[in-house]
């Protein structure tokens, strides 16, 4: 059995914590947006995930080699484009999901290629760290997103559709909990219930931007 | 008219004290002086004689704290027309100043005369002022006291600092309260220099609640044993009601001139602490105008900018805030804090920059 | 307590002796005629109701405070005034999964995430309805004719009526005489139909100094004028006002949801311009709105800007104080020692406006 140092030892600890305590959408606050407006349901939430997942970790792999090539100014452009482009192969892997899965998420689903982790993150943190890094960082990312949205669609669906994954389960729905104000609600709760779970677990709080070439100076 | 300035009503609980004599302590031991005009009549004495019995006899006024003489001076040399005994109690239970007018009219009133003849005022402009919403009381306050004509003075509390303002900086009066006129009598009539001061003993906690003449410096834990004690107090007040100091050692903290009342609680209301929840009692009992609420949010987050936008350095620390608020909040102690560190961290500052 | 057995506390040593206990429990006797009114109208129904809502918003709030880690206080009456609202604003044939709901939303989402009692930055009630309006908005919105006995558990099959706000919303003229809309004698949400109800409850408030009169005076006011102004009925100016201030929940909602004190502004002059604003934005719901009576959604919208109201007649009050450019009040500490006290000497034009009541 390979011995794992101390380093990756603590990296792949941090990953993890990336998918549940660090959580991108609840804990750093990122890729927001989609998340409430668009996960309506449980279809919905995994059509955003493998799309997030698609669009994201190629951009996240690149970086180092972006910011190596390509001066500051055009680096974002670069890795929105990259990500645009991955857009296609999204969605042809969404597609199958359901016939109605592009009416239901509308804009929300293109949108995801510009989301904080393609703009932001990725300058700001991606550039600086290794090839592994990167991957594990998108891999948890996008695990994470997926658990968010898989929780957060599947309770609307669930409770203001009656329905999961498109099969009528219950009678009685609430129909205002498709609206965005709910899901900000239930995201917030979701927040506060990681955060109670870090406090019980005595996890260490993440700062997502930190460690990045603006704090080393 | 006077209601449209704000305030509270407040209950003035003044019973029985009010009705019973003024008791003394230690009645006797006064401290003579040697009197230079003692073969003289009080009535006929000279305003520079009448000057010089008040600093002789060391008398200070218990309303704010300045000696007698200073204050007849300073009276003689502005020009007062009208000379004013204060006997306003407007806070809930301390009545030694009115306990003094009620029941030593006559000498009131030649300490009146006394002091109109040493300020140079009309003697037919001197009055008794007495706050006029006392009414739970069982002793009727005349028309007129000895002769002298009772100013009724009304309004919600604040009263009597609203009173004193006016006094002092409007119309063109001398006003002294009733404890310090009555030793100017003493030392006029007997030659006795002031060693005592009146205090209101009272409270559920007390056994025979009353108006008290007490040695100035006799610790309080020895009033309240004269008095008797009916049950463990768990709040001792010096002070007034609303404006008075909670006593941590009754043993240490002595009666001074200026202590007016001595409150025994048999339970303290500190353990009573609800949530704000915006009512805005306070804001309206405020008689300043302020935005007590706010105020006191703005207090406990340290908010300096907020706290001076909002006119903190107004609040007169007479707690009517606090009063009215039905979760028993302490606002006014907070805000009036606040202020007085805000105006402290200032004086640093300023000391800072001239040192400079 | 310190060695002596003595407890130190700050001034002032004595208190009036209202409570937020009496404060809140004024709410709910002031609610209880309109319960009481409600089973007159339609049985035993609107009792039970009432008594779901109390309970499921009571429970609710204990449940949150144990998880904020607080001490219970059995005295906060806060969640059943909540409880006891959210069922007046519905029919009283509404399902009993819908009260429940919507009092869940009201101190799940509204009350608890911001902080609790004395937090909240909506109205809860108005927001448990406004959810339950925006689920269920055929169940919440039809009103059975009064003087019917409903079933009073399960689902109450009722013959329904057409309520006065539907018919203003329709264009069409309400079917009922002005003076039954008073007594009461109307479909309409379960507490607001009874007019000379609210009105009496609402006057005993007043008395009690649990509410102002300025946020519903100013608020009825402009609804009144706006009616005159844009009447949605033919007749004359009184009937046009009169329907519009009877129908739907705009006085039940002035009496008791707009003057709650946590969301509403403190300085008087503030409460009436909020007052004001809310009545317009009220009306414009109605006129154009989706819903026959849209002032739930007015009163969330007003409660977000109600500190902004506070702000701006703050600093009105601030340049009125310092107008003069006086000099700072030297005040000594609550005390037993007084040392000199100085006041501002105050110009005489400005002492009214200073500390008048009005501001």
């Amino acid at each position: 059995m390979k011995k794992m140092n101390a380093a990756t030892a603590s990296l792949l600890q941090e990953s993890l914590g990336k998918i549940l305590f660090s959580n991108p959408v609840l804990v750093g606050g990122m890729v927001m947006g989609e998340i409430v407006i668009g996960a309506t349901s449980l279809q919905n939430a995994v059509a955003l995930s493998i799309t997030f997942a698609i669009v994201t970790i190629p951009v996240l792999l690149l970086a180092p080699l972006v910011a190596h090539f390509v001066p500051k100014t055009w680096r974002i452009l670069c890795y929105a484009l990259v990500s645009m482009s991955m857009l296609f192969t999204a969605q042809a892997a969404v597609a199958p999901i359901s016939p109605t899965i592009f009416d239901s998420l509308g804009i929300y689903l293109p949108l995801l290629a510009l989301n904080t982790v393609v703009v932001a993150y990725s300058r700001l943190i991606s550039e600086e760290k290794s090839a592994v890094f990167n991957l594990l960082d998108g891999v948890c990312f996008s695990l994470g997103f997926l658990i968010v949205a898989a929780l957060i669609g599947g309770a609307r669906e669930l409770l203001g559709n009656g329905s999961l994954w498109g099969y009528a389960i219950l009678q009685r729905k609430a129909s205002a909990l498709a609206l965005p104000f709910s899901g900000f609600l239930i995201a917030g709760f979701l927040a506060a219930g990681i955060e109670g779970l870090r406090i019980l677990f005595h996890a260490k709080p993440y700062e997502h931007f930190s460690g990045g070439k603006e704090d080393q100076k | 008219m006077l209601y449209f300035i704000p305030g509270i009503v407040l209950e003035q609980r003044k019973e029985p004290m009010l009705s019973r004599d003024m008791a003394v302590m230690k009645p006797d031991a006064p401290r003579t002086f040697s009197n230079p005009f003692k073969e003289i009549l009080p009535r006929e004495l000279r305003p520079e004689e009448i000057t010089e019995l008040a600093r002789l006899a060391d008398i200070i006024d218990e309303s704010d704290g300045r000696s007698l003489y200073e204050k007849l001076i300073e009276a003689d040399k502005r020009g007062v027309e009208a000379v004013i005994a204060d006997a306003i109690d407007d806070e809930p239970y301390i009545s030694s100043q009115l306990n003094i007018a009620l029941h030593e009219p006559e000498k009131i009133a030649l300490a009146l005369e006394l002091c109109a003849k040493a300020a140079h005022a009309d003697l037919s402009k001197t009055r008794v002022a007495v706050y006029r919403h006392v009414l739970d009381i069982t002793i009727r306050i005349p028309k007129k006291l000895a002769g002298v004509e009772v100013m009724r003075f009304g309004g919600r509390y604040p009263a009597e600092m609203r009173a004193y303002h006016k006094f002092q900086k409007e119309k063109k009066t001398f006003s002294a309260g009733t404890g310090a006129l009555l030793h100017l009598v003493r030392a006029a009539e007997r030659g006795i220099a002031q060693t005592t001061c009146f205090v209101t003993v009272a409270g559920d906690a007390v056994a025979n609640p009353r108006n008290l003449e007490v040695p100035v410096g006799t610790p309080v834990s020895e009033v309240l044993r004269f008095c008797g004690l009916a049950a463990d107090p768990e709040a001792v007040i010096v002070g007034g009601s609303m404006t008075g100091r909670s006593v941590s050692d009754p043993e240490e903290e002595k009666v001074g001139v200026m202590t007016r009342g001595i409150l025994a609680f048999r339970e303290s209301h500190k353990s009573l602490g609800y949530i704000c929840i915006g009512c805005g009692r306070c804001d309206h009992a405020c008689p300043e105008g302020l935005s007590a609420s706010q105020l006191r949010r703005f207090a406990e987050f340290g908010r300096k900018d907020l706290l001076e936008l909002y006119d903190v350095d107004r609040c007169i620390g007479c707690g009517a805030c606090s009063y009215v608020c039905p979760s028993k909040l302490d606002i006014g102690s907070a805000i009036f804090a606040a202020k007085r560190s805000l105006a402290a961290e200032k004086v640093l500052s300023e000391k800072g920059g001239a040192a400079e | 307590m310190n060695e002596h057995g003595l407890i130190l506390q700050n001034a002032p040593h004595v208190r009036a002796s209202e409570s937020l206990f009496t404060v809140m429990a004024d709410m709910v006797v002031a609610l209880t005629p309109l319960y009481l009114i409600a089973w007159f109208y339609y049985g035993p129904r609107a009792l039970l109701l009432g008594l779901t809502g109390a309970a499921t918003a009571w429970a609710l709030d204990l449940l949150g405070v144990l998880v904020c880690g607080r001490r219970p206080d059995l005295r906060d009456l806060s969640a059943a005034v909540t409880g006891l609202l959210i069922p007046l604003l519905m029919p009283a044939s509404v399902p009993y999964y819908i009260i429940v709901a919507a009092c869940t939303i009201a101190i799940l989402a509204v009350k608890f995430p911001f902080g609790g009692t004395g937090n909240n930055l909506f109205n809860p009630a108005a927001v448990g309805f406004a959810f339950a309006a925006i689920c269920w908005p055929g169940q919440v919105f039809s009103y059975p004719a009064p003087m019917q006995q409903l079933a009073v558990v399960g689902e109450a099959v009722a013959k329904t009526a057409v309520s006065p706000a539907h018919s203003l919303m329709r264009g069409a003229i309400p079917g009922l005489d002005l003076f039954d809309m008073i007594l009461g004698n109307a479909s309409g949400p379960m507490g607001a139909t009874n007019i000379l109800v609210i009105l009496a409850c609402g006057l005993y408030l007043w008395v009690r100094r649990t509410i102002g009169w300025r946020t519903p005076a100013s608020f009825l006011l402009v609804c009144g004028l706006m009616a005159t102004a844009w009447p949605r009925s033919p007749f004359g100016v009184f009937d046009s006002v009169g329907w519009e201030l009877c129908s739907g929940m705009l006085l039940f909602g002035a009496v008791f949801m707009m003057t709650e004190p946590v969301t509403s502004p403190k300085r008087d002059f503030a409460k009436l311009l909020y007052g004001a604003a809310a009545g317009v934005v009220a009306m414009l719901f109605r006129y154009f709105g989706g819903f026959e009576d849209g002032f739930v959604f007015a009163l969330i919208l007003m409660n977000v800007s109600a500190p902004l109201f506070d702000r701006v007649c703050e600093h009105l009050l601030h340049k009125i104080r310092r107008g003069a450019l006086l000099p700072e009040k030297k005040l000594p500490a609550s005390g037993a020692e007084r040392p000199p006290r100085e006041k501002k000497p105050k110009p005489g034009l400005k002492k009214k406006t200073e500390t008048g009541v009005g501001v």
